[in-house]
């Protein structure tokens, strides 16, 4: 059986049958008793059906559960090679239910899922500053594409450096600071990684904005080198 | 929460040495690891023949790829061969510590800088 997943954790009542339902082709007549056919160019449905082996009531508190009071979830369930899973944004109905003709009845139950591609969308990028690193503002530099919000600043240095201290980052676009924490890289550090970085609730860029990296401390050895910035984003054009 | 798709980057500074924990990302939301690929830019010299580069969930002590990818000498196009994601391993969680090992190197010692890139799929719990 197919494994069935909301927001990445299985349902303990699993479906018997999922479906993916493209949206309905359009025809137009023409007057040469031929046909246009138009595919339209929006999400599929996804239909999730119970069998009469899930007891209608188990599934739909699991399913309230479930949803909570969020719209949109993520959907996934094992591929077609039974190895790996597909994965789907979708809107989440509310979940109620009715007394049916009989109340000891095990019933059927489906339930449809409109596929969706949220806005905004997630983009990833990298700011990689080779060699020894001295303490500056705008170090590597990067020009936003599109507006967006920072959701996440992580990083890895390849040498820490020695003596007191350590190397500190943050990220900004040369006016406003993105983190209300700056990210250190300790010099006693046993991964290498950015450590304390707390990213600002309203880290919001704008299309043309320069978004940079800012060294604002090296350890008293200055000879800690070379750092991988990530920076997580949703972007508001994808 | 949603789920959305980028590309996680691991970068090998330098002349490539065979050892763990070259270059550790924490991940920061929980996913799995769709496909492997990435790019050298010296191939180096030798026998061994290959630069073999393998990615590991550190925080679970597991591997991620089943077949390792490869950097092989006589490569026409710079670009890793062979990384196959094991279907068993290619989960994550949140803050999970992924890091790029190098398995082997030619035997000149001499292969140099790569960047190992990974698509991956996210499922963001806070938008």
């Amino acid at each position: 059986m197919a494994t069935f997943k909301i927001d990445n954790v299985a349902m303990t009542k699993q479906p018997s049958h999922i479906e993916i339902i493209p949206p309905r082709q359009q025809i137009y007549p023409t007057s040469g008793a031929n046909k246009i056919i138009v595919q339209p160019l929006t999400p599929p449905t996804i239909e999730v059906r119970w069998g009469m082996d899930a007891t209608y009531p188990e599934v739909v508190a699991e399913l309230k559960t479930k949803r909570g009071r969020d719209l949109v979830h993520a959907i996934s369930w094992t591929n077609e090679d039974g190895a790996r899973l597909k994965h789907c944004n979708v809107v989440f109905p509310e979940i109620g239910s009715g007394i049916g003709p009989a109340r000891t009845a095990v019933d059927v139950m489906t339930l449809t899922l409109e596929a969706i591609n949220p806005m905004p969308g997630l983009l990833l990028t990298t700011l990689f500053a080779p060699g020894v690193l001295t303490v500056a503002d705008g170090v590597v530099k990067w020009i936003a594409p599109a507006g967006g919000r920072i959701l996440w600043v992580s990083g890895t240095i390849y040498i820490l450096g020695t003596g007191a201290g350590g190397t500190q980052i943050q990220v900004s676009n040369g006016a406003t600071d993105y983190l209300t924490t700056p990210g250190d890289f300790v010099v006693a550090s046993g991964t290498r990684l950015m450590e304390n970085q707390v990213v600002a609730p309203d880290a919001y860029f704008d299309r043309g904005d320069i978004i940079e990296i800012d060294v604002d401390a090296i350890p008293a050895g200055a000879d800690s080198s070379t750092v991988s910035i990530y920076i997580y984003c949703l972007s508001f054009e994808v | 929460m949603i789920t959305q798709q980028g590309t996680e980057i691991w970068t090998l500074v330098g002349v490539i040495t065979v050892g763990d924990g070259k270059w550790p990302k924490a991940m920061p939301y929980a996913g799995e690891f769709v496909k492997v690929g990435g790019s050298i830019n010296i191939l180096g010299t030798g026998a061994g023949t290959s630069t073999d580069v393998q990615l590991r969930n550190e925080t679970q002590a597991k591997d991620i790829l089943s077949t390792v990818g490869t950097f092989e000498v006589d490569s026409g196009t710079n670009l890793l061969e062979g990384a196959v994601v094991d279907p068993a391993t290619c989960s994550f969680a949140k803050g999970d510590v992924v890091q790029a090992d190098v398995d082997a190197i030619p035997g000149g010692a001499d292969s140099a800088t790569a960047v190992i890139e990974a698509v991956v799929i996210y499922f963001i719990d806070d938008v």
